[in-house]
């Protein structure tokens, strides 16, 4: 009873498609959520007033606070009961975008916290509006902050993508199953599958330390 | 700076190598076949344990009231046991593990209605086949498109992953998509809403499941092969897997198959 890599080799095709699906749904929703992080990270770092506060906290606290699987099985098969059908695609994206969002979002206010007073102070001295002063001194000093913290969040959501398998969607985990199932070789399946997702995470981190070092020089 | 990243592919690399080594080294251990004493170990114990996975009405599901693991496997596991004078001491596992589990030791038998297809691909014994089962398509009641398997060609057709069912899909050619599901109820949510076009599933399952929801219904054309449905024991458990076939028929014999029949899967 040797091991035989034969059968991951054999389904390279099956894998390929797989993660392709894999990184399409991982690139939608990383990037919606950071739209929904910075909308929430930059609004909440503002006095702002509190009936929206408090929305835009408690939608953080919600879903920080709860199982992605759950959200994910929620929007999906639980909104149809009350009248709202999406495809999986749609439903897995927007659950991936609103959950990551939560998280990045925090992310996004402590970078915007870290920038020192006296950035502001400065910037209202020269006659920059608050608009002004947000876009063009505190974010850009803000987003070299958030860049690490960001990458991690990527990386795991890479990884969460795993989950919406739950939606019938057959991304790379499901596929890695599918065959499992059919061959019986746990080892060499899932070693391939973890593999797969090593060398996606790593090229992200790859690509994130350039983005770091050029950060740094645009900046100085 | 070069070489600190050259360094740290060489470390990953030796991970994985690593990795490897261990796994190839453990593999010889596992092929030196022991002495079958199976159905000793379940005498000494004086229980057989029986792995399910109980979300599979009417084979095996948790009552809503009384929380119990019921149904057809559950009566014939404790008629066996009755027959073979042990107690039954029923495991819930998820699905995808039942098969490693019986491997591994942690039950005795799997009666689960796992079909021989099923666990074809793992290295198990099988008992005498104790079911029948056909695999039906379910499509919503005004559909009147979908009467064959064959009209399954060009649409969109969902499955419990890992099933029987899965099987007698991937036979099929032409469909449009295969929507594959953990569980079947998530496959009937998406048919009422419309998100897929047919779900295939095993006759006794949609039967018992249909009671309960009106827009759907059972084209009884069967949909690839007979699953022959038969207990899993352990690789090499062959006293045991006797044990279980004498049982089987002296259960069979007297009337207890028949009474469980009745009770769950008759329609």
């Amino acid at each position: 009873m040797g091991l035989n890599f034969d059968l991951v080799f054999n389904n390279l095709p099956l894998f390929w498609e797989a993660t392709q699906t894999t990184i399409k749904i991982t690139v939608a929703s990383f990037a919606f959520a950071l739209l929904v992080a910075f909308t929430v990270g930059v609004l909440r770092s503002f006095r702002i007033p509190k009936p929206i506060e408090l929305f835009l906290a408690s939608y953080v606290e919600l879903f920080r606070g709860s199982p992605l699987l759950i959200q994910l099985f929620f929007i999906y098969y639980g909104l149809p009961s009350v009248g709202i059908v999406m495809d999986a695609f749609t439903a897995a994206v927007i659950g991936l975008a609103l959950n990551g969002g939560a998280y990045m979002s925090e992310v996004v206010r402590a970078s915007i916290l870290s920038v020192p007073r006296g950035q502001w102070e400065a910037a209202f001295s020269l006659g920059y509006s608050k608009l002004e002063t947000v876009c063009y001194i505190i974010l850009p000093q803000a987003v070299r902050v958030a860049v690490p913290p960001l990458m991690n969040s990527f990386s795991s959501m890479l990884k969460e993508t795993s989950l919406v398998s739950v939606i019938s969607i057959t991304e790379l985990t499901r596929t890695g199953n599918l065959i499992y199932s059919r061959t019986a070789r746990p080892f060499e399946v899932y070693m391939a599958l973890g593999l797969f997702y090593f060398v996606m995470t790593f090229s992200v981190v790859l690509l994130a330390k350039q983005i770091e070092r050029r950060g740094t020089r645009w900046t100085i | 700076m070069k070489l600190k990243r050259g360094s740290f592919i060489l470390v990953s690399i030796l991970v994985v190598m690593a990795f490897l080594v261990v796994g190839c080294g453990k593999s010889p251990e596992t092929s030196g076949q022991a002495e079958d004493n199976s159905w000793k170990a379940v005498q000494d114990r004086g229980e057989l344990i029986v792995g399910l996975c109980a979300q599979y009405p009417p084979f095996e599901s948790i009552n809503e009231e009384t929380k119990e693991i019921e149904g057809f496997d559950v009566d014939l596991a404790n008629a066996i046991g009755k027959e073979l004078g042990v107690k039954v001491n029923i495991q819930d596992a998820e699905w995808e593990a039942l098969l490693g589990g019986v491997s591994k030791g942690d039950y005795d038998v799997l009666i689960t209605c796992m079909s021989k297809k099923e666990a074809a691909g793992a290295n198990i014994n099988m008992s005498d086949v104790y079911y029948e089962l056909n695999e039906i398509i379910v499509v919503k009641k005004d559909n009147d498109s979908i009467k064959t398997a064959e009209d399954l060609k060009g649409k969109v057709v969902g499955v419990q992953t890992a099933t029987s069912s899965e099987q007698a899909v991937d036979s099929l050619t032409g469909l449009k998509e295969v929507r594959r599901y953990n569980r079947n109820p998530e496959a009937f949510i998406d048919l009422e809403n419309d998100r897929i076009d047919a779900v295939v599933v095993g006759y006794a399952y949609a039967a018992t499941q249909l009671k309960n929801k009106s827009e759907l219904k059972i084209i009884n054309t069967p949909v690839g092969e007979t699953s022959e449905i038969v207990m899993i024991t352990k690789k090499g458990a062959d006293e045991l897997t006797a044990k279980l076939n004498e049982a089987l028929a002296a259960v069979k014999a007297n009337g207890e198959y028949d009474k469980a029949y009745d009770k769950w899967l008759k329609l």
